[in-house]
């Protein structure tokens, strides 16, 4: 016996979803309900068995549908989860909005049974197709390596990015990169051509690029270029040689402090970047602080509280931050 | 007169629904549109026009919209289109004057959804309509059209 697929429901007009419920159920799914984008967050968050479906509707208190769509997206735990949206007829721009956000389709307002259980069960059927463990497998091996790897389009613009290519350019490590309306490769100019023109003769291209950072500021990348068909559209893979993890040669000169004090969950004002050594070094350093705390040989230092080990090494590695930064005047 | 405001399809759609699930879904629903979203999203409503607030008044009405659709109410549903001025065809009237409509359309309505759950034979989720309720005419969302 096959278990229930599993709806979690996000509405706040309880008409709505009494009735959405209601035909649901009637077709076996088995069905939970929030009364809002908190609410429905919060069950996602502390549930063990995560709903094959979340269908919500848009404009709702506390926390609307598209942000809670874009939650769901940014949590490696639940991104594998389709979205459905609920939204109004003649919408266009939350059409848009919806499917920015990651949601898998969108039914217009009023709601009928057999639209509903339509787009439903096309979208398990999309899922059942695409298999997100298969997904979650490839996004993981993607992500363990250490080479940064990123997909562009023909016009340079980034569809997909692991994460030492996220990091290298400056970008948290999850979440989307949304850089779709903007070309990622600055250098070469003309980069399709050179490349096209390498394609023709052997397997790969390889040669100096730049990219685009996230601050704008180009990144130096040796890089090796395949074409490959990615979602029935011709795409680049772009292997960045070396580039990513920390400690190899092709990683950007200065790296932003923001993303050290992120590491150790503050929020620095400060603009100043690091050099790549002080990068490394600072690294290795929360490294060290965190496999202290972890054996519980830094909480001897602090007693009061049991999480001590990690506040004191956030201390720590905000000194060293704010040391570099006085001593370089 | 009243069962005439709704769309029979999408009731006798619902009274199946209700059947296969024990017959509490319908009243169940009346109950919570007549008791708790029709009187607010009014008020609501009625709020926003008074300050002439029409992003309030939009927002509410498509709230109303929805239920209303949900349920059958399809002249209040109309109504809400035009408050939201996304009605096929367009009203000319004020929002003071749509206010009145949705009033008028509102107590039909709740008329007529008193009726249908009461038809399927769970009264106790329903008040009595506005002129029998004791809890004043704003109780049950049966509302007295405007003068």
């Amino acid at each position: 016996m096959t278990a229930k697929r599993k709806i979690l429901i996000a509405e706040d007009t309880m008409v709505q979803r009494m009735a959405i419920t209601a035909w649901l159920q009637r077709h076996a799914f088995e069905v939970e309900e929030a009364a809002d984008g908190a609410e429905a967050l919060r069950m996602l968050q502390f549930t063990d068995a995560l709903p094959d479906v979340v269908i919500t509707d848009i404009g709702m208190p506390h926390l609307n549908g598209i942000n809670l769509c874009r939650r769901i997206k940014q949590d490696p735990r639940t991104r594998h989860v389709p979205v459905i949206m609920l939204t109004s007829l003649g919408n266009e721009h939350n059409h848009r909005v919806a499917l920015d956000a990651g949601a898998a389709d969108f039914v217009t307002k009023p709601v009928t049974e057999k639209e509903l259980l339509y787009r439903v069960n096309s979208v398990l059927l999309s899922r059942a197709h695409a298999g997100p463990p298969r997904q979650d497998r490839y996004r993981a091996i993607l992500d363990a390596l250490a080479d940064g790897v990123i997909v562009t389009d023909q016009r340079g613009a980034c569809v997909e990015a692991n994460s030492s290519a996220r990091e290298l350019l400056g970008y948290p490590s999850e979440g989307s990169l949304q850089l779709r309306d903007r070309p990622i490769v600055m250098e070469p100019a003309d980069w399709a051509e050179v490349v096209q023109r390498a394609l023709a003769e052997q397997p790969a291209w390889r040669g100096r690029a730049k990219l685009r950072r996230q601050d704008g500021q180009a990144s130096a990348v040796d890089a090796q270029v395949t074409c490959a068909s990615v979602d029935d559209q011709p795409s680049y893979v772009w292997h960045l040689l070396g580039g990513g993890a920390p400690g190899h040669a092709n990683k950007p000169e200065l790296v932003d402090a923001d993303k050290l004090y992120e590491m150790i969950g503050l929020r620095s004002a400060d603009p100043t970047r690091l050099t790549a050594d002080e990068h490394d070094r600072l690294v290795k350093f929360t490294e060290a602080v965190k496999n202290a705390a972890a054996a519980g040989r830094i909480r001897r230092y602090q007693r009061r509280s049991a999480e001590t080990g990690e506040v004191l090494g956030r201390m720590y590695l905000r000194n060293e931050i704010e040391h570099i930064i006085r001593n370089r005047g | 007169m009243a069962e005439s405001d709704l769309d029979g399809a999408v009731i006798q759609k619902l009274v199946r629904l209700s059947e296969e699930g024990g017959g509490t879904l319908i009243p169940a629903m009346v109950a919570a549109f007549l008791e708790q979203e029709l009187p607010a999203a009014v008020d609501q409503i009625r709020a926003a026009v008074a300050s002439g607030d029409q992003r309030a008044v939009a927002e509410a009405a498509h709230k109303l919209h929805g239920s209303a659709a949900t349920l059958g109410a399809a002249s209040l549903a109309l109504v809400c289109d035009q408050l939201q001025g996304r009605s096929p065809a367009p009203s000319k009237k004020s929002p003071r004057d749509l206010l009145g409509d949705l009033e008028a359309e509102a107590a039909r309505a709740a008329t007529a959804l008193a009726n249908v759950a009461r038809d399927a034979g769970l009264q106790q989720f329903v008040h009595p309509p506005a002129r029998e309720c004791e809890g004043g005419p704003m109780h049950c969302g049966v509302v007295e059209p405007a003068s």
